[in-house]
């Protein structure tokens, strides 16, 4: 009989006090050095299967556990956790939450120094695993002010110097932009390689991961609905999945819409090069025939009057410890006009957040100015400008400060001294809107993230803002509640409100966004309508960035820009 | 990031995390011993010398003076105004250096003695904050963890500290989102009336700075378990050492002599650093006189 690293058997678990099982009726079986892929919506229960392997359920977080998990022969239920970690090292979700030490360095050390590995040892290995996450010249730094990118690496490194024979990774890469994503996905998968160890990793990045690893598994509420291998599994679930609320590679999506057309597609394609090989042969038509499905109506801004306006823009963070400061921001000009939805990306650190920050007087330039309605930030009374610019943070418990939903809606317009029965009026409106009339009376803090983020918004909504800035409304949130709030979003902008959101997500910002704006290095890179700009594939690269999966399809089939698999799927169908 | 460390290779960061902290120990005891303005200012220009000796920039200092001027002002206020502070201390002669009228007509003494324990107040502040801030920004924060460690502490007091230390500029950050996130809300931090502004503050700011440390402690929880801490504590090992050096025995030697001298100088025996000191230069000045 072969070994297995991992078994869950017949795994069902339910959380203290929770009537509901978080987990029912697993069943995984795991070599040595096998990749094992897991995804699914929020609330799948796919961090408390994590938390089952190393022990954490049931020593820590204590429950109802029934069936048997083996990790490399032990009973979890019969094994101490640390003993269990110390096999099985674990990489959880948020990186900034698992970080505990003063400096990376120490960060690194510290795992191998609880399991008494001899000092000279862990050096060694420090430095090797320093070098390999290419964090040696932060060593010295606190890994709390690290970029989200790099603590994501420090909280990697630190589990890699223990050696653990299995990795488990909780959404590695939630804090990562593309380009940092993939560069995590190749270091994972070179030490799974190399080292022959064995992987359980939990995403939602599919498209990047579709073909890296060995087998996958796709939750929904908490049981195991699709297995097997990746290509296996999106053949028959593709459309499913979408329905579920996760998101299968553009081309795959695509491939199984067009087979519900009726058209012939043998293969499922999952990267790009297979795209193109699959979707080259169904072409029959001139580009110019399928100018029309992908031409669009742009509205016109210009000769309006400018609701914000950005010039010469520097903006230099202080080092208080000595040091010359981090410029965050280099010259920028920008104009937005009222009714205008803009997503500003670029990689982690490029300078959006302190650019918005200048939009609502939070901060203020080193040099250069901003105007909002014509008039400089700083001549702004702050209570007049939080009614114009309104701002919701990407970490919703920042914001929340109230007992109840309804208090957290009222809050901001109390603060500005609006009538009493304006404000219901107000929250009246948001509450529809947002669909929190269950949780009017619930403390805000005991809401799930999700929930927590809606509230969120709409605690700033209730303001009446004319500019809605919503920082990274999609991070750490799985692709149905994306939609959902980006669904919000672009219901507010069709209503008139000019909307700018700060993301990560290509997908999103071509799906719902009509202009682009890219940020490198504190400078505009791009800037222009969506389209225009996520056809600019080698200035996207400068920074790392990659436009949509069908853009890249439609591109390189020499057929007009595509920015939703639907425009796409519009295309491919008037070739039948 | 205000508390990051400060670069150097002066002798005083050369210095061993556990003289350091002793240092610090050292200047908080004085700060606590002496009671007469001029005796404290003396240990605060030793202060002030070692931040601008060790490069500790001056813009460091006087932000930490004025947000935590309500703590010193206030303390100092009181203090010069309250009869129980001369009291308290025995001083028989008081000195009346202004009568102040209050608006029923009763008349108030505000007396040199305790106008010098005002001052003495807000020195003794300062000089706690400003030594606090000293070994903050001239130890690095893994070496005053692994310090407490060799000082034979149990590990998971000296890795507990070390983390305490660790998180302080982290929830200093996320008390400015907080405040931002507030701000954007349109809630005034600013406003004359300090009451209010006390009481928006607890209100308001408390509730997800509370929250925030609560799931942060849970999260941290999680993160010490699932990385081995409570493997076999007894067995753990210890990445850096620390060596007492030449400099680590002088320093060590001058901080048992202030310490010698405070206790001899200080309150509890000859009581010479008491505010009499002041107040006798000055009767010899002729400044002030007996009643």
């Amino acid at each position: 009989m072969e070994e297995f690293d991992i078994i869950i058997d017949n795994l069902t678990y339910s959380y203290p006090k929770s009537k509901k099982p978080a987990l029912s009726g697993i069943n995984v079986k795991l070599k040595k050095g096998e990749t094992l892929l897991i995804t699914g919506p929020a609330g799948a229960g796919k961090t408390t299967l994590c938390y089952c392997i190393n022990g954490l359920v049931p020593h820590f977080f204590g429950g109802e556990m029934e069936g048997r998990v083996v990790v490399k022969g032990m009973d979890t239920k019969r094994s101490t956790m640390s003993t269990l970690t110390y096999v099985a090292g674990t990489l959880f979700q948020d990186p900034e939450t698992q970080l505990v030490c003063p400096t990376v360095y120490d960060e690194f050390c510290f795992g191998a120094e609880n399991y008494g590995i001899p000092p000279e040892e862990i050096r060694s290995r420090v430095d090797q695993v320093l070098e390999w996450v290419r964090l040696s010249p932060m060593k010295d730094r606190n890994p709390h002010f690290l970029s989200g990118g790099e603590q994501q690496a420090c909280a990697l490194g630190a589990v890699v110097t223990v050696r653990p024979e299995i990795y488990v990774l909780d959404e590695p890469t939630s804090n990562l932009d593309p380009y940092g994503s993939i560069q995590l996905f190749k270091l994972i998968l070179e030490l799974a390689r190399s080292e022959k160890k064995t992987m359980v990793i939990i995403e939602h990045k599919l498209e990047e991961l579709a073909t890296l690893v060995d087998y996958m598994i796709v939750m929904d509420e908490g049981k195991i609905v699709s297995e097997g291998k990746p290509r296996e599994v999106f053949e028959k679930e593709s459309e499913h999945m979408d329905d579920i609320g996760i998101k299968p590679p553009q081309s795959a999506l695509l491939a199984s819409k067009l087979r519900r057309e009726g058209l012939k597609i043998d293969n499922i394609p999952l990267t790009l090069n297979e795209a193109i090989e699959t979707y080259s042969k169904l072409l029959t038509k001139k580009k110019s025939q399928l100018e029309a499905v992908s031409s669009e109506s742009r509205k016109v801004y210009e000769g309006l009057r400018p609701l914000i306006e950005v010039r010469d823009l520097w903006f230099t963070y202080p080092a208080l410890g000595g040091g010359e400061g981090t410029k965050a921001l280099r010259g920028i000009d920008l104009v937005i006009y009222p009714g205008e939805f803009i997503a500003l990306i670029g990689q982690n650190g490029s300078g959006k957040t302190t650019l918005v920050k200048h939009f609502n007087g939070l901060i203020y330039s080193t040099k250069g100015e901003v105007l909002v309605d014509g008039i400089s930030t700083r001549n702004w009374k702050k209570s007049l400008l939080a009614q114009k610019v309104g701002y919701v943070f990407q970490n919703p418990d920042h914001q929340l400060c109230c007992k109840t939903v309804l208090e957290e809606l009222k809050f901001g317009p109390r603060n500005v001294k609006i009538p009493e029965e304006e404000i219901e009026n107000r929250v009246g409106e948001v509450i529809k809107r947002l669909d929190l009339v269950d949780m009017v009376n619930e403390d805000p803090f005991s809401l799930s993230k999700g929930e927590r983020q809606r509230v969120a918004v709409g605690s700033v909504l209730t303001m009446k803002p004319d500019l809605l800035v919503v920082d990274e409304p999609t991070t750490g949130q799985d692709f149905k509640r994306s939609k959902y709030l980006m669904e919000v979003m672009s219901e507010l902008n069709k209503e008139g409100k000019t909307v700018v959101i700060i993301t990560h997500d290509m997908n999103i910002a071509a799906e719902y966004v009509e202009r682009v704006t890219v940020l490198k290095d504190g400078k505009v890179l791009l800037d222009g309508s969506t389209r225009n700009v996520f056809t600019q594939t080698e200035a996207l690269s400068k920074t790392y960035l990659k436009p949509p999966q069908v853009t890249l399809i439609s591109e390189r089939l020499g057929l007009p820009p595509a920015l939703k698999v639907k425009e796409m799927l519009d295309m491919l169908k008037l070739q039948m | 990031m205000s508390w990051e460390y400060v670069k150097g290779n002066t002798a005083f960061h050369r210095l061993d995390p556990r003289v350091k902290f002793l240092f610090w120990a050292t200047m908080m005891f004085l700060m606590v011993a002496f009671f007469d303005p001029i005796w404290l200012g003396c240990v605060l220009l030793i202060l002030v010398a070692i931040c601008m000796w060790t490069g500790i920039p001056g813009r460091a200092i006087t932000y930490l003076l004025k947000v935590s001027a309500w703590a010193w002002g206030g303390y100092g206020l009181f203090t010069a105004f309250s009869l129980y502070s001369t009291a308290v201390h025995g001083l028989e002669e008081l000195h009346v250096l202004w009568l102040v009228h209050l608006p029923w007509g009763a008349v108030f003494p505000l007396t040199w003695e305790g106008t010098l324990m005002g001052i003495r107040a807000c020195i003794m502040v300062w000089g706690f904050l400003l030594s606090l801030r000293i070994l903050t920004m001239l130890t690095p924060l893994r070496d005053l963890s692994v310090g407490f460690a060799k000082m034979k502490m149990p590990p998971e007091f000296a890795i507990t500290i070390g983390l305490a230390i660790s998180y302080v500029p982290v929830l200093i950050d996320e008390n400015e989102k907080i405040q931002q996130a507030l701000q954007s809300r349109g809630w005034e931090f600013g406003g004359a009336n300090l009451w209010k502004r006390a009481k928006a503050l607890l209100s308001q700011m408390l509730i997800p700075a509370i929250m925030g440390s609560f799931r942060r402690a849970r999260f941290l929880a999680v993160a010490l378990e699932s990385r081995g801490f409570s493997y076999n504590i007894a067995g753990r090992t210890y990445v850096r050492e620390l060596k007492l050096k030449k400099n680590d025995y002088i320093a060590l030697g001058l901080i048992a002599a202030a310490w010698v001298f405070g206790l001899y100088s200080g309150q509890w025996f000859s009581k010479i650093s008491s505010v009499t000191f002041t107040i006798n230069l000055l009767k010899k000045a002729g400044i002030i006189s007996t009643l």
